[in-house]
C-alpha cells in the first residue's frame, strides 16, 4: 500500500503506472488455483485444511478436497489416494467431470 | 476512456486496488475487443474496451463500481458545499477496522478526455481533503496543473507547482476553496473552461447503469427516443428490437390512466397535501410494443404483460446505443439481472464490435455469470475477480494473475474455484446436521 518509508500511495510525487502488474513468477511447488487432494486416515479435520494450506503456503485461492481413508492403515491411505487420481483421470478423459469439478489434481497428499 | 482506477480504504477495499484497462502486451487474441487510440507519450499502446469483473456474493464486486460512482457524484456536487464543517458524504472508510475511519479514502483515475490524457487523484477524510492533483499530458510531456496538500501546521491547503506548465493558478479561487471541497469542481464553477474537459469526463461521460430489480433507470430514456419523431436512435432502437428475438415487430409510445389501485394506496398512506398532482387526468406514458402473432397479424401487448426480460432489453438498448454513439465508459452492476445469456453476449458483442463501436465506447460490468468466460467473447486480460480475505477486506486482482494454461477451460477454472471468486460453502448452505449433531452432543440435550 505504501511506495516507500509509509508515504501513502496517492501522496506518491509519480504518476500512477498504467502497466498492468506482471503475474508473480511461479514458484516451483504449489501457486495459487492450485488444486488439492488430501487423503487422511479416518477421523476429519476437513475445515481446517483449506485454511492450512492456504496460510502455510501462502497462496489466495486453492481448492481442497478431502477424503477419508477407509481405516487408519497408511497403505490404505495411499491405496485411496491412487484409486481417486486415477477415477478422476477416467473420468475427465470420458468427460464425465461434474462442470465444477477440477480435472486433475496439482497436489496429492496423503496424510499418514 | 478510462484507462486506469485506483482506490483504497472505501468500503470493503481497505487496501489499494486496481482496475487496469491496459491491453495485455503479446496477447493477440481478438483484437476487435481492443483499441489503439495513439496518445501522445503512449503511441501504439492497446486498450481494452471493456472488463468484466467476476467475485461470490458480498466479495466487494459492486463496490469497486460504487467507488468510482462515489468520485464521480463527489467531482459533480463538491462546488454546491457551503458549510466548511459539513462531512464529505462520498467518503466512506473500511468499515470493520476503526483505524480505517481516521485514514483518508483515495481514489485515482486515468482516463482520456479530448484526446488527452489526464490522471486526477484525490484523498480525503469524512472532514477533510488531505490531497487532491491533477496531471495531464497534452503532448508526450506531463504537466503538473495543480496540486494541493493539507498542511496540519498551517491548517491550510498549501498548492503547487508555483508556476504551473498548462494551468495557471487562480490564488483567487484557492482562497475560496473550502477544506472539504473540490478544487476541480470549484475551479469549473468559477468559470475556468479550461477544466471542463476533465469535470466533464469525470461527471457526464464516465456513466453508470443502475439495472438492478429495484431500479426503473433506462425505460424513461429509450421511451423518449422512440417518441421523438425524427431521433437519430429512433431507428436503430427498432431494429436492435426487432432482432433481438423477442418477437417484437414495431414499438410505440401509449398513454393511459394512473392505476386506481396505486392512486387509492396513494391517498391513504399520504396527505393529499404531500403528493403531487396526480389523479385520473393524469396521463402516464409507456411502451408498447407490437408483436407478431397468427397469420403475420400484429398485436400490441400492454406493458405489464411482457416478460421482465423483454423490459430488462428495453431499459438497457437506448441508454446503450446512445453509449456507443458518444463513445462513453459506461458501468453496469450485475449485467446478466433478469437477461437471457446469450441477450449479454449480443450486448458485449455490440461493444466489441468495430462497425457498432467506432467511438471507443468501453463497457466495465460486473456478473456472475461464467458463460461468459469463453476465449471467443472475452481476451482474459478482460476478466477480472474479487475476493474478501479473512479480515473482510476486498481485493481486485486480474484472471492474469493466474497465468492459465493455454487451452484450459476458464469456466471450469472459475467454478472448481481456481481463481477464487466463488462462495465457498464446503457443507451446503446448512451444514451437514449429522456433523453438528456428533461434535456437540451437549448441544442437543440442551434441547430436551
Amino acid at each position: 500500500m505504501t511506495d516507500a518509508a509509509d508515504v501513502p500511495w496517492w501522496k506518491a510525487s509519480k504518476e500512477q503506472s498504467l502497466q498492468r502488474k506482471a503475474a508473480a513468477k511461479k514458484k516451483a511447488g504449489a501457486q495459487p488455483g492450485d488444486s488439492f487432494l488430501i487423503v487422511t486416515e479416518g477421523t476429519v479435520t476437513e475445515p481446517t485444511y483449506p485454511g492450512l494450506i492456504r496460510n502455510s503456503l501462502q497462496l489466495s485461492t486453492v481448492t481442497v478436497q478431502v477424503i477419508p481413508g477407509k481405516a487408519s492403515d497408511p497403505r490404505h491411505v495411499i491405496d485411496t489416494a491412487n484409486d481417486t487420481v486415477k477415477d478422476l483421470a477416467q473420468r475427465a478423459k470420458k468427460k464425465q467431470t461434474a462442470v465444477d469439478e477440477v480435472e486433475k489434481y496439482d497436489h496429492v497428499w496423503a496424510v499418514i | 476512456m478510462l484507462l486506469q482506477f485506483s482506490v483504497s480504504n472505501f468500503r470493503a477495499l481497505r487496501g489499494k486496488e486496481s482496475l487496469n484497462l491496459a491491453a495485455k502486451n503479446g496477447d493477440k487474441s481478438l483484437p476487435e475487443n481492443t483499441m489503439a487510440p495513439q496518445l501522445p507519450g503512449l503511441k501504439d499502446k492497446r486498450w481494452l474496451k471493456g472488463a468484466a469483473i467476476y467475485g461470490a456474493n458480498a466479495s466487494g464486486k459492486s463496490t469497486v463500481i460504487d467507488a468510482m460512482e462515489a468520485l464521480s457524484q463527489w467531482v459533480r456536487q463538491s462546488a454546491k458545499t457551503t458549510d466548511p464543517e459539513k462531512e464529505i458524504d462520498s467518503i466512506e472508510p473500511f468499515a470493520l477496522d476503526p483505524a480505517a475511519a481516521e485514514e483518508p479514502t483515495a481514489f485515482a483515475i486515468t482516463f482520456v478526455s479530448n484526446a488527452v490524457r489526464f490522471e486526477y487523484r484525490t484523498a480525503a477524510t469524512r472532514s477533510l481533503i488531505v490531497h487532491e492533483s491533477l496531471r495531464a499530458w497534452p503532448n508526450g510531456k506531463e504537466q503538473i496543473w495543480f496540486e494541493r496538500d493539507w498542511n496540519e501546521d498551517t491548517e491550510t491547503h498549501d498548492f503547487s507547482p508555483e508556476n504551473p506548465t498548462g494551468l495557471p493558478r487562480h490564488r483567487d479561487i484557492e482562497q475560496r476553496t473550502l477544506r472539504n471541497m473540490l478544487y476541480l469542481s470549484k475551479a469549473v464553477a468559477e468559470n475556468r473552461r479550461q477544466l471542463l474537459p476533465v469535470f466533464r469526463w469525470l461527471t457526464s461521460r464516465l456513466k453508470f447503469l443502475d439495472l438492478s430489480t429495484r431500479s426503473q433507470l433506462g425505460r424513461e430514456f429509450t421511451l423518449r427516443q422512440i417518441s421523438g419523431d425524427n431521433s437519430a436512435l429512433k431507428n436503430k432502437i427498432l431494429q436492435a428490437l426487432r432482432h433481438a428475438d423477442l418477437g417484437v415487430v414495431d414499438a410505440a409510445v401509449v398513454d393511459r390512466a394512473p392505476d386506481e389501485n396505486l392512486l387509492r394506496f396513494l391517498h391513504s398512506v399520504a396527505p393529499d397535501d404531500a403528493l403531487p398532482k396526480i389523479d385520473s387526468k393524469t396521463r402516464v406514458f409507456e411502451p408498447q410494443l407490437i408483436h407478431q402473432g397468427p397469420n403475420k397479424s400484429n398485436r400490441p401487448l400492454p406493458w405489464d404483460r411482457e416478460s421482465a426480460g423483454t423490459h430488462r432489453f428495453f431499459a438497457l438498448i437506448g441508454p446503450i446505443l446512445d453509449i456507443l454513439d458518444h463513445g462513453y465508459t459506461v458501468c453496469i452492476d450485475e449485467i446478466e439481472t433478469s437477461m437471457h445469456p446469450t441477450m449479454v453476449r449480443v450486448l458485449l458483442e455490440l461493444f466489441f464490435s468495430e462497425k457498432e463501436n467506432f467511438t471507443d465506447a468501453q463497457l466495465i460490468f460486473t456478473t456472475h455469470n461464467p458463460l461468459l468466460l469463453d476465449n471467443t467473447l472475452l481476451r482474459r486480460d478482460q476478466v477480472w475477480f474479487t475476493d474478501k480475505d479473512e479480515e473482510g477486506s476486498a481485493h481486485l486482482y486480474p484472471l492474469t494473475d493466474y497465468q492459465p494454461r493455454k487451452g484450459e477451460s476458464l469456466v471450469r477454472g472459475y467454478l472448481a474455484g481456481r481463481y477464487g471468486a466463488v462462495p465457498f460453502v464446503p457443507h451446503g448452505l446448512l451444514g451437514d446436521i449429522a456433523d453438528f449433531e456428533e461434535t456437540n452432543p451437549e448441544e442437543e440435550e440442551a434441547h430436551d
